[in-house]
Order: structure tokens, then sequence, then C-alpha cells
């Protein structure tokens, strides 16, 4: 950015220098020889090229030079991207246009067409042998939440079976107690429960 | 005894303890003697396939001698182990049973024999040794006056505060 505003500079420059010496110039053609002003328009050629090639190799010495880095720093420094991209993205036109753009019958066949290519097709089988994916996995298999899921999933069966024993003979508790009881005509227990 | 029920939970009527009854013991025993005998099964099974390789072991006298000492060690190991540890067996377990004694706690590995003998002396007249859990008003066994224990529901024991967890 700095660069294109250093050659738009100069070539403000150039042509301000040029307007100005426009009088001089009409000047110099109606009062001036031919000959005088033949050399003259040479110079001028001359002179440009020199310029051109001046600016050109500027250009190139600012590329190569640290101002680039030093740009690109402040640029990031003062997150510019992020402060220019978040206003943009946050428009409302922008989402619609995204919006609309997925709509499209034509983004849906792009997206089918990568979809069905060689390239996802290869993408997925890397994925599926990375090494990456295998410790993913293993990390999700072996955490607390999945292995509660399993293990109350591979309990329920027993687990019901269990509590529905342990509720019928809770309630024949009570029954025979109250039954023997009720033969030697003692008085029945409170209920714990 | 009645220092059981005070040091159990101070404070709580006897009617308030969660007592187990008899029913649900009598599951939880049984479903303890099918995993002993189903232990015992498999691992004589696995016994006489050997022996039968090696050559039939005689007299019979000394392999009914041994299956019995087998079978009773795996019974008082069985019991006392889980009774002293964790005061409930397996089948305890699934029944949400527990044994404690008077400060409730598991019996030590003594109570815990003691209770055993009990158990078998309670099986021995046709189970007549349970019957004291119909009336007694803390559903105790013959087991558990040998042993001054008590049987809880150890969900509802828990829940009134009357045990802590197990553990």
């Amino acid at each position: 950015m700095a660069l294109g505003i250093a050659v738009v500079g100069v070539r403000g420059a150039v042509v301000g220098a040029r307007l100005l010496a426009l009088p001089a110039r009409i000047a110099t053609r109606t009062l001036l020889p031919a000959r005088t002003t033949r050399r003259l328009a040479n110079e001028g050629r001359a002179s440009r090229l020199r310029v051109r090639a001046q600016l050109t190799a500027t250009g190139g010495d600012l590329l190569a030079g640290p101002e680039v880095d030093a740009f690109g720093r402040a640029l990031a420094e003062h997150r510019v991207v992020e402060r220019v991209a978040r206003p943009v993205l946050a428009a409302p036109a922008v989402e619609d246009a995204v919006a609309s753009m997925l709509e499209e019958e034509r983004t849906r066949r792009i997206v089918e067409q990568a979809l069905d290519s060689h390239l996802a097709a290869q993408m997925t089988d890397h994925l599926l042998q990375s090494a990456e994916l295998e410790r993913a996995v293993e990390q999700i298999a072996s955490s607390a939440a999945v292995r509660a899921a399993l293990a109350n999933q591979s309990s329920s069966l027993a687990g019901e079976l269990a509590a529905g024993l342990r509720r019928r003979a809770e309630r024949l508790d009570d029954a025979a107690e109250r039954t023997a009881r009720r033969w030697l005509r003692r008085p029945l227990r409170s209920n714990p429960a | 005894m009645v220092a059981t029920t005070a040091a159990i939970q101070p404070g709580l009527s006897e009617g308030r303890v969660p007592y187990a009854g008899v029913a649900t013991r009598a599951v939880a025993l049984a479903a303890d003697l099918l995993v002993i005998h189903v232990f015992i099964l498999v691992v004589g099974a696995l016994l006489g396939l050997v022996a039968s390789l090696v050559g039939d072991l005689r007299p019979e006298w000394l392999v009914a001698t041994l299956v019995g000492a087998a079978w009773g060690l795996t019974v008082t190991i069985y019991f006392v182990l889980f009774w002293s540890i964790t005061g409930q067996t397996p089948g305890m377990r699934a029944m949400r049973l527990r044994v404690v004694t008077a400060d409730a706690t598991p019996p030590s590995s003594a109570r815990a024999l003691v209770r055993l003998v009990g158990l078998l002396l309670a099986i021995v007249p046709l189970f007549a040794g349970f019957l004291p859990v119909l009336f007694d008003s803390r559903r105790r066994a013959l087991p558990d006056y040998l042993a001054r224990t008590v049987v809880l529901y150890a969900d509802r024991a828990e829940a009134h505060g009357v045990v802590t967890g197990g553990p």
C-alpha cells in the first residue's frame, strides 16, 4: 500500500510539473527555432525514460527492502484487516449476497462436483489414515461421557431387571411380615420408607 | 441389642431405620449361592479336565473331601471377604442391602465369620433361622443375633443418613 502511494505520488508530481511547464513549452515551441525544439524534445524523451527507469528501480528497491515487512507488521499490529473485514462481513448486503449465492443452483452443482471429485475421495482417505484422526477418535472413545453412556446402555437391562426384582421383593418383605404379625397378633411395624 | 439402633443413628426411632425384610434377603442369598456354585462348577470342571488328562484321582473319598473342602473354603472366603470389606456381597449389592454393626460399619473378619456360622445354622433347619426376621423389631435373623449385626436397605439408609456410602 505504501509503495502504491509512493508511486502515485511520484506520478502526480510528474503530471503537476508537466502542467506547470505547459505555458513554457508552448512559448518555447512558438519562440524557439525548430532545431532547438527537436533537441529539447529529444532531451525530454531521454529524461522521461531515465525517470521511468529510476522509478522502476526505486520500486524494486522498496519491495526488496525492510519497509514492506514493517508495513505488514504495522497492518497486523493495528489489526487493519480485521477492522476492515468486520464491518464488511457484518453488512447485510454481504450476508444477502452469500445467502443468495448458496441458494443458487450453480453453487450446489459446484459443491456436488467437488464432493464427487477424485480429490475429495483422496482427501477423505488421507484424513481417515491420519494419525491425528486416530488420536481424536481415541480421545473421544476414552472420554468419561462416552464411557458412561456405553456403560449405562449395556447395564440398563440388568439394572432394570434388578430394580424390578428389588421392588417386588420389598413389597413381599412387608406383606410377609404383616401376615406373620397378624397371625401372632403383634402390632405392625411402621414403614421406614 | 438396643444399642445397635442408637449407634446407627442417634435420635432415629427404630421404625425409621430401613431394616431389610426376609424376601429381599432371600433373593440376595440365592444370588450369592448361585454365584458361588457357578464359580465352583467352572473351576471344578477345569480341574476335572486337567485331572482326566493326568489320570483319575483316587480314592473317591479323597475326591469328595477335596471338593467339600474347596466348597467350604470358597463359601467362607466369599462371605467373610465381602461382608468385612464392603458390608455387601454381590447378591446384596444387586438387592441394595448392606450388613452393618452397631456403629454402622461393616463387620470385622471375626464377626463376619461368626455371621457365616450363623448363616449355616439358619439354613440347616430348613431356613428356620430366618423366621425371626418376620417378628423382630429390627428384622434380625439368627446370623444377626450371633454377630450383632443388622441388614439395611442400603440406598434408603444412605438417603436417611443412617449409614454413609460404601467404601
